[in-house]
């Protein structure tokens, strides 16, 4: 099978930092692949790797079955980039720097002309073609970058982060131009901190953590691990966080920040019903308590020990907007 | 829609390089913070030393306008490259050397591009100051041959320097710092023949000045602009300054294209 990214041991320090600390991911072609993790899991430490940009300090790396370290120039004819920053020309047209790119891919003028009309078309700029970027909008920015990727249609797209700070109208624009060009046959790989956005576009979801491969698999199987239903119950006060825990036994977790306690339990409604009790009993007082399905949330909780959201102390790929 | 088709070939090291000169040119040029203020800043400072401060500097032999625009037009290559760091600087934080690194092309054409386009953004503009030069009173005793030479010299320079300010804003980490540096071009442009004559500088200041590359590209163009005159009040030949500007400049580009080229491939 023809594999898109097969890393073994992959490690990245930086002094005392370990970016990535033994990395193993292999996932095949054909796929939209999301790297799932918080600020400072290492995601975008991965994606320079695989894009050529950063070299591992151990362990192998093979994209699109090309080995990393001893052909890079070979993987930079297969990829496409788009970074957590729009890289275009703000004192360019749109036009122009397609056309730049796809100079640069090794098409001539006439193939570049082209493939720059084609792609402005694909990522609906066709109008806004010749005007100068610094007068897109944010979104806009975001799409050509995401273009200036396609022009030497590569055989892997890397995104990194490519929806942070994006307005929600934008980032549905994003999502719906990526999910075109996966139909396409295009394989993807982006990194995000958002389980939504993993959820929505990715055939295959990594979750990494402190630069190690945590989990991986499609949506469903990451929820069918975690396996059981979950009970989410919110308390009125804080202060009473520990004392729910307490009455609701050992597999209860507190998730910090958030004002809640969570429970995965295999009877469903009859433990619904048992925890309702039991925190009436403690005289706990509540805002809210329910039983639902495991969400990604969920999943990246029970296995990481804490949510998206929290850095765990380090954050070394930027800000986290939400 | 027209499928895009994977390119056959690579793109070449000349295509590479005469690509990224003519998006960075155009870039200099759209962007009039960077041109403008180049021009406008050299123009300020010519003014200054022509009638500000002029008036109290006496060189022998030579009418002191004709002695400062050779010297501002050379010097003023070094505030160019400053803003030209602090250009680099920026594209390096918007994530633009990250797409080029990305790319499946040679790194040095790159770095060429981007020295082609600083290098003839710094030759223009000494164009543009040896013009207002003129309006305010100097004048050349040379001819066109020794003019044109003069002018491949000031490109060869530039070109040489636009190494030094790429290599500055890679490893600058960014635009605030690389503007910070840029304040280097002060002493240089100042320790050196450009603005007064290295005679009257004390004696550590004085041997600097005259070993320093700068005095060599400024007397170059001196001599090659007014002639006889002024190469008679040099303490070499015209000859000498030519041939050790020259080396000097293969000099700087022998060490910092080398550093320019680890840094943009610092992984």
């Amino acid at each position: 099978m023809e594999m898109m990214i097969e890393a073994e041991g992959l490690r990245k320090e930086y002094g005392d930092v370990k970016a990535l600390a033994g990395l193993d991911l292999a996932v095949p072609s054909g796929k939209v692949l999301a790297v799932l993790g918080p600020n400072g899991a290492g995601k975008t430490t991965l994606i320079r790797t695989i894009a050529t940009l950063t070299r591992p300090t151990a362990g192998t790396l093979r994209v699109v079955g090309i080995d990393v370290a001893h052909h890079p120039k070979q993987v930079r004819r297969s990829i496409g980039l788009a970074g957590q920053y729009a890289a275009v020309e703000p004192a360019l047209t749109g036009r122009e720097n397609l056309r730049m790119v796809a100079r640069l891919f090794g098409h001539d003028r006439a193939a570049a002309r082209a493939a720059a009309d084609a792609v402005l078309e694909q990522m609906g700029l066709a109008e806004a073609g010749d005007r100068l970027v610094r007068t897109y909008s944010g979104g806009m920015q975001r799409r050509l970058d995401l273009g200036a990727s396609l022009v030497g249609a590569p055989r892997l797209l890397l995104l990194d982060e490519p929806t942070t700070g994006l307005d929600p109208r934008s980032r549905n624009e994003l999502w719906l131009a990526i999910e075109d060009l996966a139909a396409r046959g295009t394989d993807v790989l982006l990194t995000t901190q958002y389980l939504d956005e993993a959820d929505r576009l990715a055939d295959i979801i990594a979750i990494i953590d402190h630069g190690k491969l945590v989990a991986s698999g499609t949506g469903d199987e990451l929820k069918t691990q975690l396996g059981r239903d979950v009970i989410d119950v919110s308390v009125k006060h804080d202060g009473d966080l520990q004392r729910a825990v307490d009455a609701l036994g050992p597999e209860a977790t507190v998730e910090v920040g958030n004002s809640r306690v969570w429970l995965p339990v295999t009877r469903g409604a009859d433990e619904l019903i048992a925890a309702v009790q039991a925190l009436g009993a403690a005289g706990i007082p509540l805002d809210d308590i329910g039983l639902r399905r495991p969400t990604l949330d969920d999943v990246f909780l029970a296995l990481t020990g804490h949510t998206t959201e929290q850095a765990d102390g380090d954050a070394s790929s930027g800000t986290s907007i939400r | 829609m027209t499928a895009i088709l994977a390119p056959t070939h690579t793109a070449s090291w000349t295509t590479t390089a005469f690509t990224f000169a003519a998006r960075t040119l155009r870039k200099l040029l759209r962007t009039p913070q960077v041109f403008g203020i180049a021009i406008v800043q050299s123009v300020l400072f010519l003014l200054m030393f022509r009638y500000v401060i002029g008036g109290a500097i006496g060189v022998p032999g030579v009418a002191y306008v004709d002695f400062l625009v050779p010297g501002f037009v050379v010097s003023g290559i070094l505030f160019t490259g400053g803003g030209a760091s602090v250009a680099v600087a920026e594209d390096v934080a918007s994530g633009q050397y990250d797409r080029m690194r990305s790319l499946p092309i040679p790194d040095s054409a790159v770095l060429a591009g981007r020295a082609i386009a600083d290098a003839s953004l710094m030759v223009l503009v000494g164009l543009v100051t040896l013009i207002v030069g003129f309006v305010i009173g100097f004048r050349m005793n040379t001819n066109a041959g020794d003019l044109v030479f003069a002018f491949v010299l000031l490109a060869v320079y530039a070109l040489a320097f636009a190494f030094v300010f790429g290599y500055l804003g890679l490893v600058s980490g960014s635009a605030q710092a690389a503007q910070g540096l840029s304040i280097l071009a002060v002493p240089f442009s100042f320790i050196s023949s450009a603005f007064v004559p290295i005679a009257t500088m004390p004696g550590p200041v004085q041997a600097f000045a005259k070993a320093q590359p700068l005095t060599f590209m400024v007397n170059a163009w001196r001599g090659l602009l007014l002639g006889g005159n002024v190469t008679r009040t040099f303490g070499h030949n015209l000859g000498y300054y030519v041939v050790g500007s020259l080396l000097w400049a293969a000099a700087i580009a022998l060490v910092f294209v080398p550093l320019a080229m680890r840094s943009y491939r610092k992984r």
